[in-house]
């Protein structure tokens, strides 16, 4: 079956140019219609959206944070090479380290877009029709051939048993319309708004891109918001607002594994305290669309830096929230002001003994800021000072960060509305599927009428119940309008 | 509570193991019957039973079948009650939670449409994954915090649950319906019905596994700040959902039926797994269990 009509498809194709140019010559705008109409362009790009979907999840993809920076990209490349070897440009260059941000893929959304709006436009007509005016009178034939039929003699005329049988409908939760004519013809259904739901569901599609392309456009993330324990810094992407940390709490239980992250923060809007709360991991706190999330924490060492003569060049809480590559140490570094030094303060390592950076002490690395060479290196222990390159280091004392995500996404509610309005659409289209079927009630050539009862063109258990039940209802319905009904019983 | 949880499962396991040899016995019987001539649909259908050891023995299917629902629940209540929330944080929880879907959803079918030849392929799958069950950790672990929102964890997770026991039992169908080639083996349901069959379990979980999908994107934003982040568990569970919506527009839209749609069924329900065990191939934010 498949096979002839794709070799019919081909043959037709290969026909076609003898007898007429393209369609998409003479009447371009008309076949692309056409063929954004088309499902099978739909199955095609559900399948490719699938495919790239999967692509994504299987290979490495570059955390934003690094692809934004040229120098850790291309470090990361460097990893990725480790992994993918020889075929590492060439996935650079097709942009699957990105998947999801690429062109391709942003490309087939789109087109995936506009197929759903064109077959929605399109079919709009023929389900206005089937919900709000259906045809209601049905040939003689289609009460011969539908798949599921029933018939009863009835010794009562067409107009009587046609009320009979409708009061029945009813029983059964349907409705009827009728239309009169030397036979009474009906037509009945029930969840006839389930065709709608159709449209419900791929205008969620569109409204639901349309609220994620919103907070791409208007929305911003910080992934590592770092507040040090008792201080307070300003958000990098909304300067008016800043954070305080006033204490951050961990909580284990006695088996191992944590138990609580908390964090007790001040929320100031241009200087002024505004709100005021714990963020924990299951409950963020949400200021102005803005919402802050745990996300991770650590250790701070509190770092001071005096020159020769005495001054404070530095005193500040330096969070140690990366890692090392070698030992897994927590990492944090601090500029100096002045001095073309930067300094990098180790901590040791978590869960084991470390010789290198003892317990209680961090280890101090100091690199030229132009040259990145290795220009000192020294331990601090707590409250003792320490000399390197001239300048005196002290460890004052250690406590924690907190690390927050925060995120202002101005589409997340029309993502969530969405997202309801498409599983009603999917529960309306699937669980509550549109039901009919047709009744003619017409004179019996003996006397008396005839009911006749006709349901689907296409094998549907679900039709098949519901009609054996409609035709019991409607078999009882007759009975007690009059006489016994001498039925012939369902034909299913 | 733990250990009557344990005991509870043990006993399901067995009843759950001597329900498949019924089925499998059942399905025997059926198919000397159907090779000595005898109408095996008849008794399905309300005529006399002419079959009566392939009836008593499916009969006996059922009930045992019955019996190790009763005991999973049984599993699933006394550990939520002795974790004080839903039994849904671990592997050993999923894999329980999984076979009581699974069941459900078979039960529920078995009896609408009278199709017992389904637990030939269902009931092996559920075995597979109580063994599986059986080999991880059972132990009640307190809740990390990002599992802390007790209303989601239950929610999100029974969702899941229900659609994947429909997914398994499309899944089923389809297998039998590739199985039963040009319907020649009579002792089979007929092609028609598994075809409609495996439709109807997908028509059931479809909104469901949406909903899966939406509950997760809502409880990614509440605990890790994003409603979407490309997470695997989360792509793997989206492509699960794109390929059913394939296979719903290749059916309705473009009516397609029979063996390509119960290939697309397969390949549903090897995403369903890949999304189930996903955590294990790769890392990202769900790799608890």
């Amino acid at each position: 079956m498949a096979r002839s009509t794709q070799a019919d498809a081909l043959t037709s194709a290969a026909r076609r140019p003898r007898a007429a140019a393209s369609p998409w010559l003479t009447n371009p705008t008309g076949q692309l219609w056409h063929t954004l109409t088309s499902v099978r362009l739909a199955l095609i790009l559900i399948l490719l959206i699938a495919l790239a979907t999967l692509a994504g999840t299987l290979i490495d993809q570059v955390p934003g944070s690094v692809a934004a920076d040229p120098a850790a990209y291309s470090r990361w490349l460097d990893g990725a090479h480790a992994r993918y070897g020889a075929f590492t440009t060439l996935m650079e260059r097709l942009q699957l380290f990105q998947s999801f941000s690429s062109i391709w893929f942003r490309g087939l959304v789109a087109l995936l877009v506009a197929n759903i709006a064109v077959c929605t436009v399109n079919r709009w007509r023929g389900i206005r029709a089937a919900v709000f005016s259906p045809r209601v009178r049905m040939t003689a034939a289609y009460f011969e051939r539908a798949r599921l039929r029933a018939a009863f003699s009835v010794s009562a005329d067409a107009a009587v048993a046609a009320t009979a049988v409708r009061q029945g409908l009813r029983r059964a939760g349907y409705r009827s319309l009728a239309q009169d004519g030397e036979s009474v013809a009906l037509y009945a259904d029930r969840f006839r708004f389930s065709r709608l739901g159709t449209f419900l569901t791929h205008l969620s599609i569109l409204l639901l891109l349309v609220g994620a392309v919103m907070g791409g456009i208007w929305g911003w993330k910080d992934n590592q918001f770092i507040i040090p324990q008792g201080d307070t810094r300003t958000l990098p992407l909304a300067r008016d607002i800043s954070v305080k940390l006033e204490q951050f709490q961990e909580q284990w239980y006695v088996e191992g594994p944590p138990k609580d992250f908390a964090s007790d923060i001040v929320i100031y809007d241009g200087g002024r305290e505004v709100k005021r709360g714990t963020v924990r991991v299951n409950s963020p706190l949400t200021y102005h669309g803005i919402t802050f999330n745990q996300s991770f924490y650590g250790q701070v060492a509190v770092v001071e830096v005096r020159d020769a003569a005495g001054k404070v060049l530095f005193n500040d809480g330096v969070p140690l929230a990366w890692t090392s590559t070698q030992g897994k140490r927590p990492v944090g570094f601090f500029d100096l002001p002045g001095k073309s030094l930067k300094g990098y303060v180790v901590g040791p390592e978590p869960g084991t003994y470390d010789s290198t950076v003892p317990l209680g002490t961090v280890r101090l690395e100091l690199y030229d800021a132009a040259t990145s060479q290795l220009a000192g290196i020294a331990t601090l222990p707590r409250d003792k000072d320490v000399q390197s390159q001239g300048l005196t280091f002290r460890l004052l004392r250690e406590s924690q960060f907190t690390g927050l995500k925060v995120v202002k996404d101005p589409g997340v509610n029309l993502v969530w509305i969405a997202s309801g309005l498409m599983v009603l659409g999917l529960v309306m289209v699937f669980w509550f599927p549109h039901r009919r079927l047709w009744v003619l009630c017409g004179p019996h050539p003996g006397g008396g009428s005839e009911v006749r009862l006709a349901a689907g063109a296409q094998r549907d258990l679900g039709l098949e119940r519901d009609f054996e039940q409609v035709t019991a209802k409607v078999r009882r319905a007759l009975a007690r309008c009059q006489q016994l009904p001498k039925g012939e019983g369902p034909h299913v | 509570m733990y250990s009557l949880s344990q005991y509870s499962f043990v006993a399901s396991f067995v009843a759950l193991g001597l329900a498949a040899l019924a089925y499998a016995s059942y399905g025997v019987s059926r198919r000397r019957a159907a090779l000595a001539g005898y109408a095996v649909d008849a008794p399905m259908e309300g005529g006399a039973p002419l079959l009566p050891n392939a009836t008593s023995l499916g009969r006996w299917g059922t009930i045992l079948t019955i019996n190790a629902f009763a005991f999973l629940t049984g599993t699933l209540a006394f550990r939520w009650a002795a974790a004080g929330h839903g039994p849904f944080s671990n592997m050993y929880e999923f894999s329980v939670a999984f076979v009581w879907g699974t069941l459900a959803v078979h039960l529920y079918f078995e009896s609408r449409y009278g199709l017992r030849a389904l637990a030939i392929l269902v009931l092996p799958v559920c075995l597979a994954m109580l063994a599986y069950a059986a080999t991880v950790s059972s132990r009640i672990d307190p809740l990390v915090p990002a599992l802390q929102n007790s209303l989601l964890l239950t929610v999100h997770v029974a969702v899941a649950i229900a659609a994947y026991g429909a997914f398994a039992l499309s899944f089923a169908a389809a297998v039998l319906f590739l199985v039963n080639r040009e319907d020649r083996f009579r002792w089979l349901p007929r092609r028609a019905i598994l075809d409609e069959v495996g439709y109807k379990g997908v028509m059931f979980a479809f909104p469901l596994m949406a909903l899966v999908v939406i509950l997760g994107a809502v409880w990614a934003k509440v605990a890790w700040g994003q409603y979407w982040s490309w997470d695997p568990k989360e792509t793997a569970s989206l492509v699960t959902w794109l390929i059913y919506g394939g296979y719903l527009h290749a059916r309705v839209v473009r009516g397609w039926r029979g063996q390509r749609s119960a290939y697309l069924l397969i390949i549903g329900f090897a995403a369903v797994l890949f999304t189930y065990f996903g955590n294990y191939f790769f890392g990202g934010l769900h790799s608890y269990g």
